[in-house]
């Protein structure tokens, strides 16, 4: 086979993988290879509303991911699947996908949309062990891009009145009056531990001022949140806050 | 590593009895959920030999023919396996990949009702457990797949009312 006949059988078995099917009124099912893990394919549709073409999934991509139980309202998941469609174009509408399509430009579309559907089921890989991790990550990220190294102490302890290390400050932030202690608050648990560690530093008769950034604070329970609130200082909902943490930092150090 | 159910066990978890309270329909019905294009309802079930059940049931709100209802085996360490979903007529295709990776004929088909099954060559091939699927003319609604679902996967209902599964086609 030379190459013009290679890329002519090339072209054509890529092509017969992608199908369109008119189904209702200005509606075509678009039938693709790409699938979830299961053997269902991605559901693709074109429809015309009014003067303008969209590719839709008709809300399946979600249902589907819902069979697992994967929560996409939250936290990491969230914030990926909002990125991902801000890339591709593509708008959430009450849990629909949608991506208008301009100028009849139905391969670019369609493309991206694939594109969109296959990063978000993607997002079932995510174990809550690697969504954790993730919220951590981009927490000490956050604190490095603004604190200069000299200044900031990851997992510090008081090294006088804890030697066994049990109440850990997951960042203290020195070089002013008051130290600031900051907290990555991910989960109940993580804000109890962050509300004893607070208050055992008050006991000891230490100095300074509280930060705590949640991966999602509606997401802690309200009484938790409450005990926390009345120790900690100043407190951010989520790391979707960026600009007002940079500020409050920059005030700050 | 999650455990491989054999073919045995999961025909056996089919049959076990699980018993439905009388107004099961209604306990079943799926309500909208918030932010999302479909509708929802999940109900936990003990079977006669003492196996927790879950049952599943997705709704599609734009297209009333794309739904799921899975019924779920919880093992005792809490890992969850599907044992059989019937689906819809999501407007897409579905692929039989174990099939298709030997080249047989028929792996996928397009656009038509169809029952996930699970079974132990999928789960020894590291593919899903629910992954092999076929067309069934069993239903035509969700109505009816719910009916169905609820007359073939060892259910029985309180009060014993057999007459309830008898019925054919869409109740409306």
């Amino acid at each position: 086979m030379n190459a013009a006949e290679l890329q002519k059988e090339f072209k054509r078995k890529v092509c017969e993988e992608i199908y369109v099917e008119l189904e209702g009124l200005a509606r075509f099912v678009v039938y693709t290879p790409f699938m979830f893990d299961d053997g269902d394919h991605f559901v693709i549709i074109l429809k015309r509303l009014a003067n303008r073409w969209i590719f839709t999934d008709e809300g399946h991509t979600f249902m589907h991911m819902s069979y697992s139980e994967i929560d996409v309202s939250h936290g990491t998941r969230k914030s990926i699947i909002d990125q991902t469609l801000l890339n591709f174009n593509v708008v959430n509408e009450s849990g629909e996908f949608c991506l208008e399509v301009p100028n009849e430009a139905f391969g670019d579309g369609l493309f991206s949309f694939v594109q969109a559907l296959v990063k978000i089921s993607d997002i079932a890989y995510l174990t809550r062990e690697r969504v954790k991790s993730t919220f951590f990550e981009d927490f000490r990220l956050l604190l490095e891009s603004r604190i200069p190294d000299e200044r900031r102490v990851f997992d510090y302890t008081d090294p006088d009145n804890d030697p066994r290390r049990i109440y850990t400050v997951d960042c203290k932030v020195k070089g002013m009056k008051q130290p600031l202690f900051i907290f990555g608050v991910n989960n109940d648990a993580k804000c109890r531990d962050a509300t004893i560690t607070v208050l055992q530093f008050e006991k000891w008769g230490r100095d300074f001022r509280s930060l705590s950034i949640f991966e999602d604070l509606t997401q802690i329970n309200s009484k938790v949140l409450a005990r926390f609130t009345d120790v900690v200082g100043k407190q951010f909902s989520s790391l979707g806050a960026k600009d007002r943490i940079y500020k409050y930092l920059e005030e700050t150090l | 590593m999650t455990r491989i159910l054999t073919d045995e066990e999961i025909a056996e978890l089919f049959q076990e009895p699980k018993q439905l309270t009388r107004n099961w329909e209604t306990r079943l019905r799926p309500h909208p959920k918030s932010n999302f294009k479909f509708t929802q309802r999940d109900c936990e079930i003990e079977g006669k030999n003492g196996h927790m059940f879950r049952i599943i049931i997705r709704h599609n709100m734009i297209n009333p023919l794309d739904f799921s209802i899975i019924l779920i085996f919880r093992d005792e360490d809490g890992t969850e396996f599907n044992l059989c979903r019937y689906n819809g007529k999501h407007p897409s295709q579905h692929t039989n990949k174990l099939e298709k990776s030997k080249g047989l004929p028929d792996s996928s088909f397009r656009n038509a009702f169809h029952i996930h099954m699970a079974t132990q060559r999928y789960q020894e091939e590291g593919l899903n457990i629910d992954g092999y699927a076929e067309v069934t003319n069993e239903y035509s609604s969700f109505d009816t797949a719910l009916r169905t679902f609820v007359r073939t996967n060892g259910f029985s209902v309180s009060g014993d009312e057999p007459s309830l599964f008898d019925v054919q086609g869409d109740p409306k």
